[in-house]
């Protein structure tokens, strides 16, 4: 039954919490504001703004219903959900950096049409419908979408956002560019069409075929319009244990601002910032400490492009600024993932009377049970089963997962599959901590497991270091 | 200073109705101003509010929900799923959560369509009754118990597909079904 599995799920969404303090005092400047407007007239005059772009929008959306082939300057365009809003690819579109393609492919009656791509120095957004059963449709696709250089090499696998348009039944695809060659190919290897489920038939449907297209793209016209601004040196970032992060460049391209960062081998969680204009009108913030998303305007995570081995790009863009003019960028602080050799070394005997303690910073893990079993069926092996309990976590960093078990002969043993059981991180509501609760399984311990003695040991951990570094910089004009 | 009404109501019930309010916006940012709207518009009505008809709660989450319906109501929709990046790395921590159990569900319950993910968020994160829900929705209680029916159905099948899709939530999943 699924009643209960989904009263379980409420503790998920009542992980976030807002800060009430914070909401009060915009609730109150907003009532200020309305107080101002009504006075003025300004409201009655907005609200009737408002209908006319209603309007507008309503009509306007009727044209795109009808045209064979919107563009994505015109799909763009007419996007009004501030949740997805994406100025930077509508004003790209509507200054040409997009091309008509046109391309298909055909396999077991599904053709796969491949319409437009924007063009930009740092995105590709291609649009695509399937034409199937004498219609057409925004299914998903799967198989091995990637955009390459000219000699084939590949600069991203990754799609960064799917998005679809019900009524006109065009998909979007988003790739990211961690670099920007002139001469790119954008490889479409389809090999399952999903066609997502209705309310008749909640049931996605799979259709299975080979459905290839590759797409060349010049993007030289978005190249020589991208500006790039390198950052001095003196915004290095070096951690306590050596390891260093730093901004090395804006990059302003048509269709978006982004920072690049650079980093040793250190893995980055996420970075707090602001981005201000010169009046000090704060366009863009991300609290990285906050216990829950303290977003003003839309401010996507960072996202990462592994460069080598030994190094890592990540990027936080944000649609395109105003030209000429000056802005901050401030960091205020990173999250950074360290490796860390925590051991808990357990007790059998003290574990049968109470649960064991060991504090690791502001972390206090408690062994709460410990359990040896000959596997069923598999005699000559052990499992191990512990119930893990922790307070204070202040991220809920994944790498809690990575539990393992070491004996006294210095062996390894991996906890079960990463993913099949819940991690149980509860929000705690008391200063963004988090309370860890998980059930951790070791199987295939050795036979003489009985007599040994284990340890518990977690490698990672995250930690948040204050950044105070304040950038000026000026997006240069067109 | 915020008026006395307008106070009370955020500390009562501001947290509630932005979680609610995220199951549209799914932006804690945009939540927020969604659940301010409802606010500002209800203090300027809340001579219309009828205890004898619901609770004040019930009545804010109507408006909340009127207000996170005329923000998202479009000629057309789109949807926007975030990929995960198929060599997951540390960085894409947060999103590694969805892969527990509660997780999937809960990310289940926000994919659903807004019809049956309302009433299955009323009734199972908020706890209220389904006469409470149709007096929110402004449907029949026998609406409110076909779509809470629906949306379990919904969530099944959805789940199913995940067990399908990926091996390594398997075993989570045939729990939760």
């Amino acid at each position: 039954m699924m009643n209960d599995p989904i009263r379980q799920s409420k503790s998920c969404y009542e992980e976030d919490a807002i800060d009430v303090v914070a909401f009060k005092r915009r609730l109150a400047e907003r009532v200020r504001g309305e107080e101002k407007s009504r006075v003025s007239g300004r409201w009655v005059n907005r609200r009737k703004r408002m209908i006319i772009t209603t309007i507008s929008a309503v009509v306007l959306s009727g044209c795109i219903f009808v045209s064979s082939y919107p563009s994505i300057a015109s799909w763009f365009s007419t996007l009004t959900d501030p949740t997805i809003l994406d100025s930077g690819v509508t004003a790209a579109a509507r200054e040409g950096y997009s091309v008509n393609v046109d391309a298909a492919v055909h396999d077991r009656d599904i053709t796969l049409h491949v319409v437009d791509v924007l063009t930009d120095s740092t995105q590709l957004v291609v649009s695509y419908y399937v034409e199937r059963d004498g219609g057409r449709f925004a299914d998903l696709l799967y198989g091995d979408l990637s955009v390459t250089d000219s000699d084939g090499r590949v600069l991203t696998n990754n799609i960064s956002k799917w998005q679809r348009n019900d009524t006109s039944n065009y998909g979007y695809l988003t790739f990211v560019l961690p670099e920007s060659p002139e001469e790119l190919n954008v490889q479409l290897h389809i090999n399952k069409i999903q066609i997502p489920g209705t309310d008749l038939n909640p049931q996605n449907q799979n259709l299975y075929g080979t459905w290839n297209i590759t797409i060349p793209i010049n993007i030289s016209s978005s190249k020589s319009a991208t500006q790039a601004v390198s950052i001095p040196k003196n915004t290095d970032f070096t951690i306590p244990q050596g390891d260093s992060f730093a901004l090395q460049q804006i990059t302003f391209s048509p269709s978006m601002t982004r920072f690049e960062f650079d980093s040793t081998t250190q893995r980055i969680l996420s970075l707090g910032y602001t981005i201000k204009d010169d009046d000090g009108n704060i366009i863009l913030m991300y609290d990285a400490k906050s216990e829950h998303d303290n977003t003003l305007s839309y401010a996507p995570h960072p996202q990462q492009q592994t460069t080598s081995v030994h190094r890592k790009k990540y990027f936080i863009s944000t649609d395109p600024l105003g030209p000429g003019r000056d802005y901050i960028f401030q960091a205020t602080g990173v999250w950074i993932v360290e490796p860390v050799n925590f051991t808990f070394p357990i007790d059998r005997k003290l574990l049968q009377e109470q649960p064991s303690t060991k504090k690791y910073e502001e972390t206090t893990f408690q062994i709460e049970r410990f359990t040896l079993e000959k596997a069923p069926g598999k005699q000559h092996t052990y499992t191990a089963k512990l119930q893990i309990h922790a307070d204070r976590i202040t991220h809920p960093y994944i790498g809690l997962r990575k539990w393992e078990l070491v004996d006294d002969e210095g062996n390894h043993y991996p906890m079960e599959d990463l993913t099949a059981s819940p991690l149980g991180l509860k929000w705690t509501g008391q200063g963004g901590f988090y309370e860890l609760n998980q059930s951790v399984t070791f199987r295939n311990l050795p036979k003489n497991s009985e007599a040994k003695q284990f340890t518990l040991v977690l490698s990672s951990f995250p930690h948040y270091y204050d950044l105070d570094w304040t950038i000026p910089f000026t997006v240069p004009s067109k | 200073m915020l008026p006395e009404e307008l106070e009370q109501w955020a500390d009562l019930y501001a947290q509630r109705l932005v979680r609610l309010a995220y199951t549209y916006a799914r932006d804690y940012g945009h939540a927020e101003d969604r659940v301010q709207d409802a606010f500002l518009k209800a203090y300027t009505l809340h001579h219309q509010f009828r205890p004898e008809r619901g609770t004040l709660f019930s009545w804010l989450a109507k408006i909340v929900v009127n207000e996170c319906r005329m923000a998202y109501r479009r000629r057309w929709r789109e949807r926007v799923m975030e990929f995960l990046p198929e060599r997951a790395t540390e960085s894409t921590e947060e999103m590694y959560l969805t892969h527990t159990s509660r997780q999937l569900i809960y990310q289940a319950v926000l994919n659903l369509p807004e019809f049956l993910r309302t009433p299955i968020v009323l009734h199972y994160y908020e706890d209220l009754s389904v006469e409470e829900i149709a007096f929110i929705l402004g449907k029949p209680a026998g609406t409110v118990k076909s779509r809470l029916w629906r949306g379990r159905a919904r969530l099944r099948h959805r789940l199913e597909e995940v067990h399908e899709h990926d091996e390594r939530s398997h075993s989570s999943v045939e729990k939760l079904l």
